[in-house]
């Protein structure tokens, strides 16, 4: 049972901005609402008004074209990423990460905005976005902006946007080379899990390799100390060196799920196994070419 | 002469039907008109004296019908000891106690009622480390504890926090340990969890006009749940009735009465008006029951050739708040504390120990999941430090016909044996000899483990069973019974053995949904006894009924009653088949030739008590036959560990156990199946976590994970033994809950052959095996 | 605040007037009397209360009846036709793949909504639908194997058909 509050459809951006404001602290974007009901369910979140965004134009779905930026609709569910044969083909790591989120009916609600925009540490599709440096297109009070997703989040449930706002797209920019991502999540379960740890890894063919951690810090995280330690050299070494800086930038805490410690293992173990297999994969590309 | 129709036939479930199409209605399903909805006001402290309640805000907001607190319903209740009430009185004794109920017209006004209860608390150190509880001058979580009215069978120790205290006594134990040649000494730990069916608690209660109070609910036990109420109520039992529709899982955790009394004071004030309370999967986590935690102490001695020669063992349980059926658990987890093995010399002390924590009580395998995660790794353990292998040093100690167990009593033919056989069999066995070493660059390893239980029904000895068969004029049958579906596919086996008994269709067996003003009594559907108590039961009025109708065929056919057969609910004349009616021709009675009518519906009925079963020495837990009757498993399991990140995945599992006969393969199995996987999930996930003032961390299943399909071994073999039980249908025996008592234990034996660690306290989770391995390796490297 | 809906469910036109914060579960629960799907958590996690909007399996406790207006619902109860089950139901009788059945009605919607996207599914996309719905009672593996069956029987049957 949820307790009593109003529910309303923003038709436009403005509507959706001009409801957002109007209701003030007492309001709360609606998206899946699989973030939100379980937390009005469980009475730690008591918004008097919800505004659904589901409907307002181009927040779902997603645009994509070669040599274009990937745009993807923030209120798209997570299973349309996941089923897209574009995103599966040009963008594999955010079809995994999409993947690796709750169950297939959570899926079918949860929206890759709700995901960063619910800003857990844990948010699964948010250490991809980071490794892809992707863009966040919103819409607010003073109009559209763009940010960085490197900037996008300040702390557990925390994230830059402003009173009223709402993100409205999310942009990755279009593929210059050959890439190759993995998605490593460890959970308790092998199935509907949250992550002790995650890790993104992408390698492109550019020669960089990028790395981002999740629930292992405040927000997730990207490791650019350990990926330049790639830049140069690929051997066991520096994959074993780039670990254990990842380790080392990782700022986890204990919880119900893991303690620190473990944390900071998983992290480094699973921060090589994920290049060595992004290293493995992109290389694989260039045979097949 | 039985007929076979339908023994070891996997005929399709009775309930299979309803179920699939969504038509069954569970407890939380029903609704009547002007319906009022129930929200329970929950401590939160765990320990706590309630200085003042006022719930003038709450009675004052409109739609709010009832509101109650302790005072209202002061009476103490419990199956075996009464030390509980519906609603904390003076006291909360844990965090989630429920201290106020309220009805409203609406489950929303009835939650912000409960909001607006103002009750002040006066905070009391909480009694949370089962070793503090213990000590003497302990703070008591029941200081009345010696003022309870408690069973025969149970010996609380006054000015304690121990609310029984369960003794074997068996040989000369000092003897025992001076005669051998190693004695191995271990701690294990098992922490709280929960049973956490899908269907959570629900129930309504109607207080009527007539002061007849009915209780709609998700019950194990109508029978038992009308017992304890009448007792608590001081009603006669013909003023209480428990409906019980089907039950969506139960786990023991729907056995006795739990949530349901709240109700009664609220329907008491309520007069005519239904109520009904569905439990969030929350309370569902923390106040229904959940199994206790345990810690033991194990101490067995050997001969270098293998040979037990006395073991020691010691349970701490960490039983809760109210101990009132929990004393049961520490009490079958002490008779049963030789396992599968024959030991000459025991001495066990069984402590059932109050702590501020939820109320512990049943959960499949009733104490033996506990006692055997100890006793099945601790003969591994042992088998290493001989150099034996471990499959080996059980042949040496296994109970054989005329051994002993722990309560001294001689058994006859055990079925272990065979169990533990093909149990290794089925998985391969290999000889293992010592701990499992990870070579350097060594991502998964895989091995196996093996582990037995034996396990008899918890139950007092003069748990009674019964059925009433009633034929239909249409040909169906209808079979009374008071043992409830609870998934375990009861209806099914014992529609099964009622048509094989009497010779009708299976398909015409209607089993009837429990009404304790109508049903046929049954005491708990627990212990997994149905097959076994209430089957004899059915046959019993199976028979009965079919004499009947052989003497009313007799007559209509003018031969003698030895003439007539009944198959396949065709009753014809033996000597002349042509000569054949349909059974319904006599549900009724027979009309005669003459157009007289001779004898009248057929009703037949059966009752089962298991004879024989005396009360255990007080003083040594000796008795020639302390309960109706052991069954014997053996489970062996092949495991991949990650190294890296210490994540096991159960690969194969083969569970063997002695069921005596098999009377559904295809439920048998199913109830295997389960439960094994039940038992992965118990042993790799699960656990309930406190913090430090007693609050329950993780009453979700956000937080406490049970196994999904995703988690489920590839490949599952299941295989039977069938030493019959002299008493039970058929030669049947339960196994209902045997089959998730040695699952953890044979994985924790695999983890050992994987990669030489052990780890004592469940569950196994990968972090603690993670931690478990670097230990070992830093060892290694010392 | 109230709100006027419509939509369809099990081939029917609802109409009705619905607080905000009802869920979907409850609207069918409580307004409708369809009481296949059950709620195990409330929370997403059990998947009890699985039921497809427009095809899709969704937790019908994380979703507000006034979300699902101008949809198209399917519930257990609009299953099978008549006295005729569901293949998908009719293969979880067949193989004993239930024991209690409270997961039962959401299981077998996800298991419908698999098949209607992917006829032939393979045993992990097999468990990846269905491993939203704990079950407490069954282990799973007679569930998957039940699936299976019935992604094989279409199978044979469009063979059969095509000939
Ligand atoms: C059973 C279960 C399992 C889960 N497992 C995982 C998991 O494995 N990994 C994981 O990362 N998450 C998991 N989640 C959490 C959740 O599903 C995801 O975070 C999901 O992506 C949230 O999206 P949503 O559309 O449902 O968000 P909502 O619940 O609708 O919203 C979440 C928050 O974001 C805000 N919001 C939503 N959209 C916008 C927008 N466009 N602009 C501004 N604010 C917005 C809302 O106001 C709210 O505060 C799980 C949830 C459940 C119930
Ligand atoms: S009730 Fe909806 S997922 Fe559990
Ligand atoms: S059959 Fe009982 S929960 Fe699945």
């Amino acid at each position: 049972m949820l307790l009593p509050f109003d529910y309303v459809r923003a038709r436009t951006k403005e509507d959706a901005v001009n409801l957002a404001i109007e209701a003030g602290p007492n309001g709360s974007f609606l998206a899946g609402g699989t973030d939100l009901f379980v937390r009005m369910y469980d009475r730690q979140h008591k918004p008097k008004i919800l505004i659904d965004v589901k409907e307002i134009e181009g927040i779902e779905g997603i645009e994509c074209q070669n040599g274009e930026d990937l745009s993807i609709g923030a209120a798209s569910p997570l299973n349309m990423l996941v089923r897209n044969k574009f995103i599966r083909s040009e963008y594999g790591l955010l079809a995994q990460a999409a993947h690796s989120v709750g169950s297939l009916q959570v899926r079918n609600r949860a929206s890759i905005g709700g995901n960063i925009c619910n800003a857990s540490p844990a948010a699964d599709t948010a250490p991809t976005l980071l490794v892809y440096e992707a863009e966040i297109e919103t819409w607010g009070p003073k109009n559209s902006r763009l940010i960085s997703i490197g900037e996008f989040f300040t702390g557990p449930g925390k994230t830059v946007l402003e009173q009223g706002e709402f993100v409205h797209k999310i942009r990755i920019p279009k593929k210059d080379t050959e890439s190759y991502g993995v998605y490593l999540k460890l959970g308790r379960t092998n199935s509907v899990d949250l992550s002790i740890v995650s890790v993104a890894c992408l390698a492109l063919a550019s020669g960089e390799v990028r790395i981002a951690l999740g629930a292992v810090a405040s927000t997730p995280i990207r490791v650019r100390k350990a990926e330049s330690v790639l830049l140069n050299s690929k051997d066991e070494e520096a994959i074993a060196r780039a670990a254990s800086l990842a380790r080392e930038m990782a700022v986890p805490i204990t919880d119900i799920r893991a303690g620190e410690e473990y944390r900071l293992e998983m992290t480094e173990v699973m921060t090589g196994n994920a290049i060595r297999q992004a290293l493995a994969g992109l290389a694989a590309i260039g045979e097949v070419k | 002469m039985a007929r076979e129709d339908y023994l070891g036939v996997g005929v399709i479930r009775n309930d299979a039907a309803e179920k699939v199409t969504g038509a069954a209605r569970y407890a939380g399903d029903l609704k009547f008109a002007g319906m009022l909805y129930a929200k329970l006001l929950r401590s939160k402290h765990a320990h706590a004296r309630i200085v003042r309640i006022d719930t003038r805000k709450a009675q004052d907001l409109p739609g709010v019908k009832a509101v109650v607190t302790g005072k209202d319903f002061p009476n103490r209740m419990g199956l075996y000891l009464k030390d509980r009430t519906p609603y904390a009185v003076d006291k909360v004794r844990y965090y989630g106690e429920a201290v106020a109920g309220v009805a409203a017209e609406s489950l929303e006004i009835a939650e912000e009622a409960a909001r607006l209860i103002e009750v002040e608390y006066e905070e009391l150190p909480p009694v949370l480390d089962l070793r503090e509880a213990i000590k003497p001058g302990a703070c008591l979580v029941h200081p009345d504890l010696d003022t309870y009215e408690i069973g025969a069978a149970f010996f609380p120790i006054p000015n304690t926090n121990i609310s029984n205290h369960f003794r074997v006594r068996k040989g000369d134990i000092e003897k025992g340990f001076a005669e051998a040649d190693l004695v191995f000494e271990r701690e294990y730990y098992v922490p709280h969890i929960q049973h956490s069916p899908i269907e959570p608690h629900a129930a309504i209660a109607l207080y009527d006009r007539n002061d007849k109070l009915t209780i709609w609910a998700s019950s194990q036990s109508p029978f038992a749940m009308r017992n304890i109420l009448s007792h608590s109520l001081g009603f006669p039992m013909n003023k209480v009735r428990v409906i019980g529709p089907y039950v969506g899982g139960g786990f023991g955790g729907k056995a006795g009465l739990n949530v349901e009394a709240t109700l009664v004071p609220l329907a008491m004030k309520c007069r005519n008006v239904p109520i009904r309370l569905v439990c969030t999967r929350e309370e569902e986590f923390r106040d229904t029951f959940v199994r206790q935690g345990m810690l033991c102490r194990l101490k067995t001695g050997v001969k270098h050739d293998g040979r037990f020669t006395a073991q020691e063992f010691e349970m701490y349980w960490d039983a809760g708040a109210y101990t009132e059926y929990g004393v049961n658990v520490t009490r079958a987890a002490g008779y049963s504390s030789s396992g599968v093995y024959d030991i000459p010399n025991m001495k066990t002390d069984s402590y059932c120990v109050y702590t501020n924590k939820p109320v512990g009580g049943p959960l499949r395998g009733f104490g033996h999941s506990e006692n055997h995660w100890a006793m099945e790794q601790h003969i591994d353990q042992i088998a290493h430090e001989l150099g034996i292998d471990p499959v080996q040093l059980r042949r040496i100690n296994l109970q054989r016909d005329g051994s002993t167990n722990a309560t001294g009593q001689v058994l006859r033919n055990p079925g272990i044996e065979q169990c533990l056989e093909r149990a290794a069999e089925l998985i391969g066995w290999q000889e293992v000899s010592g701990p499992g070493v990870i070579g350097p660059g060594v991502k998964k390893v895989r091995a196996k483990g093996i582990a037995c239980m034996t396990k008899a029904p918890a139950m007092p000895n003069d748990a009674a069973s019964s059925a009433i068969v009633k034929l239909n004029d249409d040909g169906t049958v209808y079979l009374s019974i008071g043992a409830q579906e609870l998934g375990q596919g009861s209806f099914t086996v014992l529609a099964q053995i009622l048509a094989n008994e009497l010779g009708v269709r299976y398909e015409d067996v209607r089993v009837q949904p429990i009404d304790t003003d109508y049903s046929a009594y049954e005491w708990q559907t627990v212990a997994s006894r149905i097959t076994y108590s209430c089957g004899r039961a059915v046959i019993a009025a199976a028979k009965d009924a079919r004499h009947q109708v052989l003497e009313h065929a007799a007559r209509y056919f003018g031969v003698p009653v030895e003439d007539i057969d009944i198959a396949e609910s065709k009753v014809f004349v033996k000597s002349d088949p042509e000569r054949c009616v349909h059974i319904s021709t006599f549900s009724l009675g027979v009309t005669l030739p003459d157009f007289s009518g001779y004898g009248g519906p057929v009703v037949g009925r059966g009752t089962f008590i298991p004879e024989g079963i005396t009360a255990m020495n007080p003083e040594t837990g000796q008795s020639e036959k302390p309960v109706a009757n052991w069954t014997y498993g053996a489970q062996a399991v092949e495991i991949e560990l990650d190294v890296e990140t210490g994540k096991i995945d159960v690969l194969k599992v083969a569970a063997v156990y002695d069921a005596g006969r098999v009377i559904n393969p295809v439920t048998a199995a199913t109830q295997v199946e389960g439960g094994v996987v039940q038992g992965i999930s118990i042993g790799l996930l699960e656990e309930m976590k406190f913090s430090e003032q007693g609050k329950l961390l993780n009453p979700s299943y956000v937080d406490y994970k049970i196994s999904t399909a995703a988690d489920i071994p590839d490949e599952l073999l299941v295989d039977f033994v069938e030493v019959p039980q002299e008493d039970g249908p058929y030669g049947a025996r339960g196994i209902g809950e045997h089959v998730m008592v040695p699952t953890p234990p044979a994985i924790a034996n695999a983890l050992y052959h994987a990669a030489g660690i052990r780890v004592r306290t469940l569950p196994m989770t990968s972090e603690k095996v993670y931690w478990a391995l670097k230990e070992r390796v830093s060892a290694s490297l010392r | 605040m109230l709100h006027t809906i419509k939509m369809t469910v099990n081939g029917e036109l609802v109409k009705a007037e619905v607080f905000s914060q009802m869920r979907l579960l409850d609207f069918l629960r409580e307004e409708l009397d369809l009481i296949g799907a059950k709620e195990g958590c409330g929370k997403g996690e059990c998947g009890a209360c699985t039921v497809l909007v427009d095809g899709e399996p969704v937790n019908s406790c994380l979703m507000l009846a006034v979300e699902a207006d101008g949809k198209e619902v399917l519930t257990v109860e609009g299953l099978g036709e008549g006295d005729r089950l569901d293949a998908i139901q009719q293969s979880i009788v067949d193989n004993s793949a239930l024991q209690c059945g409270y997961c039962t009605p959401g299981i077998v919607m996800s298991a419908k909504g698999l098949l209607l996207r992917n006829t032939n599914p393979t045993r992990d996309e097999v468990v990846e639908a269905i491993s939203g719905n704990l079950c407490r009672c069954t282990g799973y593996a007679r569930v998957i194997d039940a699936i299976m069956q019935v992604s094989a029987s279409s199978d044979s049957q469009d063979e059969g058909s095509e000939r």
